[in-house]
């Protein structure tokens, strides 16, 4: 044998919001002893990865943006990813995360080994280990593939948003989109008039409305950077303005019918084609798949080199995209280059399928058809393992970073707990994690997402929804303000306990709760 | 408010270590020797603009924003404040202006002069610093010392934190907050014209990173890294200075290895820069030609 490889009390896979927020607080309350695993060569994750021309945020970046790390500067209202990504590298650089990233690390597995209390965590640059493990790698970090008969056959340029080929240059092409998700409509107004020809490959429309995005003014600017809580004023009322949006959701979804209203109006502003008007105009009711925001997307799509296609595509061939309509008959599209808008893997993500418990069982196959969680962040039989953006705490109408924030302070909260208690060892209690998937299917009844009728990502295979939050976002925080000990099986850190001056009030602190 | 003189500035950004823009300029003939000034406090790299003026045009000068000053960006979270940080960003600029193998005279004034010290220790400041002038700065005990809220004991240092941190508006500019404001920073006799320059400077600083960087100040302990400052050193205060009153100077000159002078200017305030500009730009002349060498011609 070698020497043991590196141990760290924690080690946190990604470095986007989710692990350069960990990151922070871990600092901020004085633990240098952690690690961050990086497969890229900087910090940023998903918002470094989608450079595709457009690439903004769907969320007022006055709200989506740490809690701790108010920025005065933001340029506009919806800030393109050039200015989130900057904003990410700095928050990260100021309070010196970058010291404990480990880049070009990706993680390969992680087992948990009882017998050493630690996870052991392979990357294809060397092994470390850790006490407790924090997965930061969200829903968007994988793009997904679609399973087209042909798709590698493709001989022209193909590559997916998620991984824009930047040297590729458009101009003059016979571009095909596949996909009408939150990403194409960014970058399809951006390309459209650089194309030859574009044809959009459209499954199913998403509702599409009005982006209210605006430079953000000097006077605000001023306000921001002179008046305290200025800031926290604005970014409470966007904040409070978005959580209403849930009322229509998961509480009444009839009043989503004023969204349907806009997403109309917005349609016939720009389109005046009636067949196009048919084809855009989605036939489910508005939210249950995202909502998404453009100005430009319909407009883009009424000039005369767009074409959108509804057929179903049937095989990529080496110079086209080959459709059947519903009579069955073929149409063959000629392009000499296909964008791939296909999204994630958001219902099945990917760091489920590297993390392994005791047993050898991956969490992926652990789970099965049913991926759950405990407060979307722990994982019964994976002790000392969090996850964050885990299960049920993905959102459809507010800022993820919310949700971020909130199960880095749970998870905060427990570590102190641990190290408050003499304690080493936390798996959530089966049957907890039971209680409240059982509460989460109940609020999910009667929303939007489950009843709206469309395929969205939000479901998986059995049509439960096990990614977004189905209630207001407060709720979450409230359920993750405290660590909640009596959910969880406890093990009492025999070397710290023997021999140490406090032996006799450890067990009396941790009481019954300790196994 | 710009300095209009060495002709052109050569403007760039530096990238610090934790990514921050910063905003620097370099004037004057590039093979001259270097001098490097950071700023104080509330201003901008404009407030050396008097002492440029004064200096001999062989020279390099090289100026910065201080990060949270001028047009250089503004932390986004509270970590980007720190004593390490303003070291940091001296660092950076250092690497970025004088060239390798090559030395520069340092000069800091009030918070300048803190960052000067921060610095201490970094390899990248020992490497490049040839010689350092310091003035109108402490390292430790600011708001203790200060004398600039005319209160007895206590109350006084309590007035000077408050100063210091409170993140508010400073309110309009007149007559009235223009006296208070001279009362406080600069010596009886200051030109009109240079209270005036640094009523604007003071006015334009953004609350938020005034506040912040006050506090940094206010919890200043930097004698350790003060100590490791091995290069000659010009240590100069005004007498009538209240920010940092001449106890400072010759704490600071006990500190030192290698002080050679810790000179008292009679009746001046804390805006070394703006009070008594050709004492200074002697002083950075005098420095520059002692202990920069000047490049073989072939160079």
């Amino acid at each position: 044998m070698t020497e043991a490889p590196p141990h760290f009390r924690v080690a946190i896979i990604g470095s986007g919001f989710a692990g350069i927020g960990m990151a922070v607080r871990l600092k901020q309350a004085g633990l240098k002893d952690f690690v961050v695993l990086e497969r890229a060569d900087e910090v940023g994750g998903t918002w470094r990865d989608n450079s595709y021309p457009g690439a903004a945020c769907d969320v007022p970046s006055h709200l989506y943006s740490f809690s701790f790390a108010l920025n005065p500067n933001w340029s506009r209202s919806f800030s393109p990813q050039p200015e989130i990504f900057d904003y990410m590298k700095r928050v990260a650089g100021e309070h010196g995360v970058d010291r404990h990233v480990r880049y070009g690390h990706d993680v390969r597995s992680a087992h948990w080994e009882p017998e050493g209390n630690r996870w052991r965590i392979e990357t294809d640059r060397g092994t470390v280990t850790a006490q407790f493990l924090v997965s930061g790698a969200g829903p968007l970090a994988d793009p997904s593939y679609p399973d087209i008969k042909g798709l590698e056959t493709f001989e022209g340029t193909m590559f997916h948003s998620a991984d824009w080929d930047h040297d590729h240059d458009l101009t003059g092409r016979r571009i095909a989109v596949i996909g009408t998700g939150a990403s194409a409509i960014q970058f399809v107004p951006r390309i459209q008039p650089k194309a030859g020809k574009l044809t959009l490959f459209q499954r199913t429309a998403p509702w599409v409305m009005f982006r209210h995005d605006r430079d953000i003014t000097r006077l605000e600017h001023w306000l921001y950077r002179n008046i305290p809580f200025a800031q926290q004023i604005a970014r409470k009322s966007i904040y409070w303005g978005r959580e209403s949006y849930v009322l229509g959701f998961a509480k009444n979804p009839k009043l989503l019918s004023v969204v349907e209203a806009l997403g109309r109006a917005n349609i016939n502003r720009s389109v005046k084609d009636p067949e196009l008007r048919a084809k855009l105009t989605p036939n489910f009711r508005a939210g249950c798949k995202r909502i998404l925001m453009s100005n430009d997307y319909y407009p883009a799509l009424a000039q005369p080199n767009a074409d959108v296609v509804t057929d179903g595509i049937v095989e990529i061939r080496p110079n086209a995209v080959v459709t059947r309509d519903a009579s069955g008959r073929e149409t063959e599209h000629e392009v000499d280059t296909i964008i791939l808008g296909t999204g994630f893997h958001v219902t099945d993500p990917p760091v489920a399928r590297r993390i392994f418990n005791a047993e050898g069982q991956s969490m992926a196959d652990h789970w099965g058809e049913d991926v759950q969680a405990f407060r979307g962040t722990t994982v019964a039989g994976f002790p000392n393992a969090f996850v964050l953006a885990g299960p049920n705490t993905g959102l459809g109408h507010t800022s993820q970073v919310f949700m971020i924030e909130a199960q880095i302070r749970y998870t905060m909260q427990a570590l102190k707990y641990l190290c408050r208690n003499g304690l080493d060892r936390m798996d959530v209690r089966p049957r907890a994690q039971e209680a409240y998937n059982e509460m989460l299917a109940r609020s999910m009844e009667g929303t939007v997402w489950v009843t709206g009728g469309c395929d969205s990502w939000y479901l998986n295979e059995n049509g439960r929804n096990t990614t977004l939050w189905p209630t207001f976002t407060w709720n979450f925080a409230l359920r993750t303000r405290w660590f909640d000990p009596h959910n969880y099986d406890l093990r009492v850190d025999r070397s710290r306990a023997r021999g140490s001056r406090r032996s006799d009030r450890v067990p009396a602190v941790s009481g019954g709760r300790a196994r | 408010m710009a300095t209009r003189h060495l002709g052109q500035a050569r403007e760039l950004q530096v990238r610090s270590a934790d990514g921050t823009l910063l905003h620097a300029e370099v004037r004057g003939p590039e093979d001259g020797p270097t001098v490097v000034l950071a700023h104080c406090w509330a201003t901008s790299l404009a407030s050396w603009g008097p002492v440029v003026r004064e200096l001999d045009p062989s020279l390099r000068v090289v100026l910065y924003d201080q990060r949270g000053h001028g047009r250089t960006q503004t932390p986004i979270t509270r970590a980007g404040y720190g004593a390490e940080k303003l070291a940091e960003d001296l660092c950076a600029v250092l690497e970025a202006t004088v060239p390798e193998g090559r030395k520069a005279v340092v000069a800091g004034h009030s918070m300048g002069g803190m960052t000067v010290m921060a610095a201490g220790a970094h390899p990248v400041f020992q490497d490049r610093a040839a010689a350092v002038l310091l003035t109108n700065t402490g390292c430790t005990q600011l708001p203790k010392r200060s004398t600039a809220i005319p209160l007895p004991g206590p109350l006084g240092t309590l007035g000077a934190q408050v100063f210091l941190k409170a993140p508010l508006p400073l309110g309009p500019r007149n007559a009235l907050t223009t006296a208070v404001l001279k009362s406080m920073v600069m010596g009886r006799k200051s030109d009109p014209r240079m209270v005036r320059l640094c009523m604007r400077m003071v006015h334009a600083c953004a609350p938020v990173s005034r506040g912040a960087w006050g506090r940094v100040i206010s919890e200043l302990e930097a004698e350790e890294t003060a100590r490791q400052i091995s290069v000659p050193t010009a240590v100069l205060v005004g007498t009538d200075d209240k920010l940092t009153p001449p106890w400072h100077a010759h704490h600071i000159a006990s500190l030192l290895k290698d002080c050679r002078e810790v000179r008292e200017i009679p009746g001046a305030g804390h805006m070394g820069p703006l009070e008594y500009p050709e004492t200074l730009a002697g002083l950075l002349e005098d420095l520059a030609a002692e202990h920069v060498d000047v490049l073989p011609a072939a160079a």
